[in-house]
């Protein structure tokens, strides 16, 4: 037996024998035996030609196989797509000039081009039958080259929850900065941040998570002082506003309903309960009073504890939802189940209102039934 | 082999499944992309949904005919570099490849927002990153660094480039000075039901089981009858793609476009055919509907609808300036809300 040989292209996806080659051959002109103008090329499916009968002139067959291929790709996903097993193609040019591509075994594409409708008929005959078999056999038959299996492309580590949220809440940042601020981004600030996402992409792929983390608060940092932004233009600013916004509506509320007396004593219980779970922000009765909630306060007395914000506002967010629902129930007590309806709502205008404010810090306001309703990325 | 695939690869295995679409691959046995990847991506900010449609293009010199089909009508570019230094002259190569095949599409580079990814950033040979830049980014664009294969850099690099996409909409002069081929439709719920009802005539008059009308970018414009599919987004990419490449391989054989294609299946045929510059007009049916019947209703149908299609592109750039600021408010908040990266 004579010794496989690839036949046209480099690369093709089987390998025929010499006796092979011979026979597809002989197959691609029969099938466009007495047909007008046409030529007929075996490519594999990933557009490299194997043989050619009847070379066209002046078409660019390596660039017309690559196209076929792409198009019959699509034209499979497209048959899978509409729960056909297959489709096989033809082209009608505007000087009668025909394209036919129709699937082989799997493993290639016969393309054929010819002038005029009249043909195509007597070549679905020949491709339905004994040549078109044919022609599936000996493709099918034909050597597969050597594959190696590749390892799998997409390996994500498991980046630690405080790392993934720092990274998201950077991102964010800069994002919002380069809305709001595309000026201040000058080619130094480009370079820098290059420079700091370099420096985190080799921590990451070290899976040294510290420092990943620490890079990603440094670059914060000299983010926030590149755009001449005071640190205190941080999170806590806008959990602040927020809070006072919504703990204002909340106990305007509960002053059409109490009396002042009842407020304060309804505040110092309040604390009492609150301060036993966190200490740190209700560490006076001061902050809740019969005027109402001081946020500011309230974040300033966990500072004092947690001086790095987007760190204090993990726990700050949770010691003031817990707040927001208390309110919540004694207004459910007092007015009933569409006053709570009507004070939640009021209070989730508020938050929507923050949501973009809140993203660069990788924080997110979400609309629900019961109030969590700030949650980091 | 820098990374496209993967890139795209990674996302569509970080992002929840719903924000995303199916994710398509057509490549070679050797992993080679073929045609494209296509991964489309769906976010929902105030009441209005985006859709970011991500291919990639092949690699290989051997598909630039392909490759050229997949950049057409593009709204934004990420170039994917491999860091190692061996690769350098591949890179500058298909760097100035892609200038060459924008420019013969009559697109402007400079125009088009376009980011560049450095990939294999863990790899021992990679460049360093400040050379890397003096070799192929004298423009001063923004570029990440990436490690595709665990997902470093990837999300920031898609964020950027939609955020840019997006944001390009709302540029006056942006838009305008780019071809026809990147100029945005502005669709109407009217417009949606003027085309449903031509698609309904057609298929009525042509015994057809259903009809889709679908732009060059990838978008299904409309849709009426029986469309077996119900992922639109995959049907609108593929058929555009799909007619795209047709289209070319007539061009690449006679010089001039096709009638119309046909594609047959046992249960289904599926025949396209031009409706304008940019729109074709795709029609199922099955293989005892009347050829000469069915001829004449395309005929009719792409009239009407070229007419009417004209006719949304002239309203379609002040509907545009009115989006104007909604676009700018939202796509912040579009970008920066995909969440489960």
């Amino acid at each position: 037996m004579a010794p496989p040989i690839q036949a046209g292209d480099t690369n093709v996806g089987f390998i025929f024998t010499q006796n092979q080659r011979i026979q597809v051959g002989r197959l691609l002109d029969g099938f466009v035996d007495g047909l007008a103008q046409s030529s007929s090329v075996l490519i594999d499916r990933a557009g490299r030609i194997a043989e050619i009968a009847r070379k066209p002139v002046g078409v660019n067959l390596h660039a017309v196989s690559a196209l076929a291929a792409g198009c019959f790709a699509t034209t499979h996903e497209l048959a899978a797509a509409m729960g056909e097993a297959e489709y096989s193609l033809l082209f009608q040019h505007e000087n009668e000039q025909q394209v036919y591509i129709w699937p082989v075994a799997d493993r290639a594409l016969l393309v054929v081009i010819m002038r005029g409708l009249a043909g195509v008929q007597t070549l679905e005959d020949r491709l339905t039958g004994a040549m078109g078999t044919d022609l599936t056999r000996v493709v099918m038959d034909a050597q597969a080259p050597v594959k190696a299996v590749p390892p799998p492309r997409v390996t994500p580590p498991e980046v630690p929850v405080e790392v993934r949220h720092r990274t998201r809440a950077l991102t964010a940042l800069i994002m919002d900065l380069q809305t709001r601020r595309p000026e201040d981004f000058t080619q130094d600030v480009q370079s820098g941040l290059l420079r700091s996402r370099e420096q985190l992409v080799q921590a990451m792929s070290k899976r040294d998570w510290r420092k990943a983390w620490e890079i990603c608060e440094g670059t914060r940092q000299w983010l926030l002082m590149q755009m001449k932004m005071s640190q205190s233009a941080d999170v806590g600013q806008v959990l602040i506003r927020l809070y006072k916004e919504v703990f204002d509506a909340l106990h305007a509320t509960i002053m059409t309903t109490a009396a002042q007396d009842r407020t304060r004593i309804l505040y110092l219980s309040f604390f009492r309960f609150l301060s036993r779970k966190w200490p740190k922000f209700y560490s006076s009765d001061r902050f809740l009073s019969m005027k109402g909630v001081d946020v500011g306060g309230l974040w300033e007395a966990g500072r004092a504890v947690i001086p790095d914000s987007v760190q204090l506002s993990s726990e700050f967010i949770p010691a003031m939802d817990a707040l927001v629902r208390e309110l919540l129930r004694v207004i459910y007590l007092s007015k009933g189940k569409d006053g709570r309806e009507n004070a939640m709502k009021d209070s989730n205008t508020i938050l929507e209102k923050y949501n973009l404010e809140l993203l660069p810090f990788g924080l997110e306001t979400s609309v629900g039934r019961e109030w969590t309703l700030i949650s980091q990325n | 082999m820098c990374g496209k695939t993967t890139s795209l690869m990674f996302l569509n295995h970080q992002l929840p499944a719903s924000q995303r679409g199916r994710f398509i691959s057509l490549e070679t046995p050797t992993e080679r992309t073929l045609y494209f990847d296509f991964l489309p991506v769906i976010t929902e900010a105030r009441g209005y949904k985006f859709r970011y449609l991500l291919f990639t293009t092949p690699g290989q010199d051997y598909y630039e005919a392909s490759r050229k089909l997949v950049l057409k009508g593009a709204d934004g570019i990420v170039y994917v570099v491999d860091s190692q230094k061996e690769r350098t002259a591949e890179n500058l190569s298909s760097l100035s490849l892609l200038e060459k095949n924008l420019a013969e599409m009559g697109q402007r580079p400079d125009l088009l927002p376009t980011v560049i990814q450095y990939n294999k950033r863990d790899l021992s040979s990679a460049v360093p990153l400040d050379e890397a830049e003096k070799k192929y980014n004298p423009k001063h664009l923004l570029s990440f660094p990436a490690v595709a294969k665990t997902g470093q850099g990837v999300y920031e690099t898609f964020l950027t480039i939609a955020k840019m996409a997006l944001t390009k909409l709302t540029t006056p002069d942006g838009e305008s000075r780019m071809g026809d081929m990147f100029k945005t439709t502005v669709i109407t719920g009217e417009d949606g039901i003027k085309m449903r009802t031509q698609l309904a005539r057609l298929n009525e008059d042509s015994g057809a089981k259903g009809s889709l009308l679908v732009d060059e970018s990838s978008s299904l414009l409309a849709t009426h009858g029986e469309i077996p599919s119900k992922d639109f987004e995959t049907l609108g990419a593929l058929l555009a793609c799909n007619f795209t490449a047709a289209q070319e391989l007539a061009f690449h054989m006679s010089g001039q476009g096709f009638t119309g294609i046909i594609q047959k299946g046992a249960r289904w045929n599926m025949t396209a055919s031009r409706v304008d510059k940019r729109r074709f007009l795709v029609v199922l049916c099955d293989s005892s509907v009347d050829r000469r019947r069915l001829d004449n209703a395309v005929n009719y149908a792409r009239g009407t609808l070229a007419a009417a299609l004209m006719q949304i592109d002239r309203m379609s750039p002040s509907r545009l300036a009115q989006f104007g600021s909604v676009f700018t408010s939202v796509s912040r908040i579009a970008v920066a809300s995909m969440g489960g990266v």
